[in-house]
């Protein structure tokens, strides 16, 4: 073989291992798809073992009224079960039920179903037969929240507070008033149990104590999230939401961050917590503190799910959203981000659910009423196998090059030795930018630390002090904008300001970051930033937005 | 074309800014018009502007990869200072029509003509191919020079020689991926671009030598 035709083998190889390194972390393809005539998905489905139940909520006017329904796996509709007393807002999760024996009795495997019209029924799951039925107080709804089961009782949020229920024949053993309550699951542990109300009030239940604690002001909609040492909980509010931690010895709450409107269900992995809302998913490490590790830009507002591989699925609840798919390393921090997409896209707040038996069988719903289950046919691909082909390309690859460049040198071929150096050398360069950015930027002398204080201008508003303000020198005169909190990067505190400023933006994405190409229609030859008078050495998606400072930016030079 | 601004140089006004453009599109076309092209060169010549503008703008976005440091390098080697100078004005007031023109042209342009000016000295003008063995590491040079020259378009009033230092240093990871690049088209692309140039280089010789001869005959 020529030296030449050897020097093209080997780039098409390195081309196609870099190819291999960004494909998608999934290979889901569509089995059937079931499409409700009317009502919406809002609530994740369910599987167990080989049947899938979904429920659908009733829409806002109309006489179609919500319904539980199941199928096999091949998409044959088993049995359903329509609520008529049930108006609208049915969406609390499902809950199946494994067979078993308590005090009140014994009772078989059953799905649990709690509806909007108070009634909470349970049904044989093989033929939708109703096993018992009970019912809570009604105010304009009745059951929204997140049930749980422990030892023969059934835990499960009311309007108006929270009431246990026998498995085996659904009769009420305690019942708890407490505040308003919308979407507010229930939670459990050592300490006792947990529930958030509309009022921002966390309540707690041990032993038949009662004790409540004032999260501030606004509505905890989801069910608290447990960890080692307290209660995390997202609290909605007027203008956002805020992140807060309850310590459950001090029994206090701790800002974890303040984040978007419309937050989702956090739920924890491991010792980390999840968070979502309208702006952000946020990872939080609750081993000892809570601290967030990392965050990344979305729009999601309802369930996340978790496939076997411990990948968060967060579908994005705007048109055309797709899933957001997130991995996380063992810091909690995120190694790879991509995108589920399908033709049916658009406004989501149900989760994808996942076999807990096979992780091929992956079934979601969406806010038009479709219903759809995907199967993973090529398991090869699955995420841990991926990345193992991945490094055996990239070692396959590397081998291959010290091989052909030693040939090259023996065989007397400079040149072509030295084109697969270079561009080698380039393209690693490319790849490792990001870190090598970072490594600079930390190991940048002491001597040449530059701290030009931007200064406090007069003429900005009182309310802009210890905020995040942001400036952008256009040639046709600054903008400034404050009163910024809870950006995590310069990335998210410009986006956030130029659309409340209607500045128009261009971005480029380029593997070692996001870039601003333009603002205003203002290219130049590209903008640069300094926050708080330093300068931005990585891309602006990387660089970390203090809490409180003045971000700049210029037309670079 | 220098209306645009770059927050660390002047604001040019529009006058200011036609000057500047007259200026150097002038003195690009006298240092050309002065080495006596022969009207094949001219289109050799401008053709190469095209092409290595084209090289520029499509490689924008690979940072601080593009070709031109490389051509000019070798422009000036094998044409002499002038035309190079000549080419490094015209490839930056083209190029940066495309990506973004500013305060910064005038120095890319003048980073560039030095870089041309360089490759004539280092070179003493070659006629013949520049081996690798010496190409590789004068370009190195030209790549550091270049980039030092573009750094100064950032010097304002309140720059210390600490903030200099901190922006040179800023600057790092990108002068690794401009001399990188450069290599990288020096080993593929250098053979090419000297075979393009030193045809040019025989043209004008063969051109005068056949002048010559018609002034002798007649």
């Amino acid at each position: 073989m020529k030296p030449q035709q050897s020097g093209i083998i080997l780039l098409i190889v390195i081309l196609f291992s870099l190819q291999t390194m960004a494909a998608p972390p999934q290979s889901y393809s569509l089995a059937w798809e079931h499409q409700f005539e009317e009502g919406y998905i809002t609530t994740g489905p369910v599987i167990f073992e080989d049947t899938v139940f979904v429920r659908t909520s009733g829409y806002w006017v109309g006489d179609e009224r919500p319904k539980v329904t199941a199928f096999d796996f091949d998409g044959n509709l088993l049995w359903n079960y329509t609520n008529n007393a049930s108006t609208q807002h049915d969406m609390a999760p499902l809950l199946v039920v494994e067979n078993g024996e308590g005090f009140c009795g014994s009772w078989e495997t059953m799905l649990l179903v709690p509806w909007a019209n108070g009634d909470l029924t349970a049904h044989n799951v093989s033929t939708g037969e109703l096993v018992w039925n009970q019912s809570t107080m009604v105010d304009q709804w009745g059951l929204t929240g997140r049930a749980i089961v422990h030892d023969d009782l059934v835990t499960i949020p009311t309007r108006h507070g929270l009431a246990e229920f026998c498995l085996a024949d659904g009769v009420e053993q305690t019942m708890y008033q407490l505040g308003l309550g919308w979407r507010n699951g229930v939670s459990k542990d050592p300490n006792g149990t947990w529930i958030g109300d509309e009022n921002g009030t966390l309540w707690s239940i041990q032993n038949g104590t009662v004790e409540q604690f004032d999260a501030g002001e606004g509505f905890i909609r989801h069910a608290p999230v447990m960890t080692n040492d307290g209660v995390v909980i997202h609290l909605q509010t007027l203008t956002g939401s805020e992140i807060l931690f309850f310590n459950s010895t001090s029994k206090s709450f701790t800002l974890l961050n303040t984040s978007g409107a419309s937050p989702g269900f956090p739920f924890s992995i491991g010792s980390f917590v999840v968070t979502t809302d309208s702006t952000y998913v946020r990872i939080f490490d609750c081993s000892t503190a809570c601290l967030q590790v990392d965050s990344i830009r979305s729009h999601s507002n309802g369930e996340v799910g978790i496939d076997g591989d411990n990948r968060l699925w967060v579908p994005q609840n705007v048109m055309n959203g797709g899933t957001l798919v997130l991995s996380l390393n063992t810091t909690g921090a995120i190694v790879s981000s991509s995108s589920f997409n399908t033709t049916l896209d658009g406004y989501s707040t149900a989760s994808p659910t996942f076999s807990t038996s096979t992780n091929s069988i992956m079934v979601f719903g969406n806010d038009f009423g479709a219903l759809r289950l995907y199967s993973q046919k090529i398991d090869v691909f699955s995420a841990e196998k991926e990345y193992k082909l991945t490094e055996f390309l990239l070692g396959f690859t590397f081998f291959l090059f010290v091989a052909t460049c030693a040939k090259f040198v023996i065989k007397g071929s400079k040149i072509w030795a030295l084109r697969l150096l270079f561009t080698s050398l380039l393209i690693s360069l490319l790849l490792i930018s990001p870190q090598l950015m970072t490594i600079l930027q930390e190991s940048k002398p002491e001597a040449l630390l530059q701290k030009e204080e931007e200064f406090w201008s007069p003429d900005w508003p009182l309310e802009w002090n210890n905020t995040q303000i942001v400036m952008i020198d256009l040639p046709s005169g600054q903008i400034v904008d404050g009163g910024f909190t809870g950006y995590d990067t310069v990335y998210e505190l410009t986006i956030a300001m130029a659309e409340k400023n209607n500045i128009s933006i261009a971005v480029q994405e380029f593997y070692f970051g996001v870039f601003f190409e333009s603002f205003s229609g203002v290219t130049g030859n590209g903008w640069e930033f300094v926050v708080d008078g330093e300068l931005g050495e990585v891309s602006a998606d990387q660089y970390e937005m203090p809490t409180s400072g003045i971000l700049r930016w210029t037309l670079a030079s | 074309m220098f209306s645009a601004i770059g927050t660390h140089g002047p604001i040019l006004s529009p006058i200011a800014d036609t000057l500047l453009d007259i200026f150097f599109v002038g003195l690009a076309i006298m240092l050309f018009a002065n080495s006596k092209p022969s009207k094949m060169q001219s289109f050799f010549f401008l053709s190469f502007v095209c092409i290595i503008v084209a090289g520029r703008v499509i490689l924008q976005p690979l940072p601080n990869v593009q070709p031109v440091t490389l051509a000019v390098f070798l422009m000036g080697a094998h044409q002499g200072t002038r035309r190079g100078m000549s080419f490094a004005i015209l490839v930056t007031l083209l190029s940066n029509l495309f990506i973004g023109d500013g305060w910064w042209t005038l120095f890319q342009a003048i980073g560039w003509s030095a870089v041309a000016a360089f490759g004539a000295w280092a070179t003493a003008r070659s006629s013949a191919k520049i081996e690798l063995d010496v190409l590789l590491p004068l370009l190195v040079v030209s790549s550091i020079l270049f980039d030092i020259i573009t750094t100064l378009s950032l010097i304002d009033s309140s720059t210390t020689i600490t903030s200099f230092m901190s922006i040179l240093y800023s600057g790092l990871l990108y002068d690794m991926f401009h001399i990188l690049g450069n290599l990288c088209f020096a080993v593929w692309l250098g053979g090419s671009i000297q075979d393009f140039l030193m045809p040019m280089e025989n043209i004008n010789e063969e051109s005068v030598m056949a002048e010559d001869l018609h002034v002798i005959s007649g």
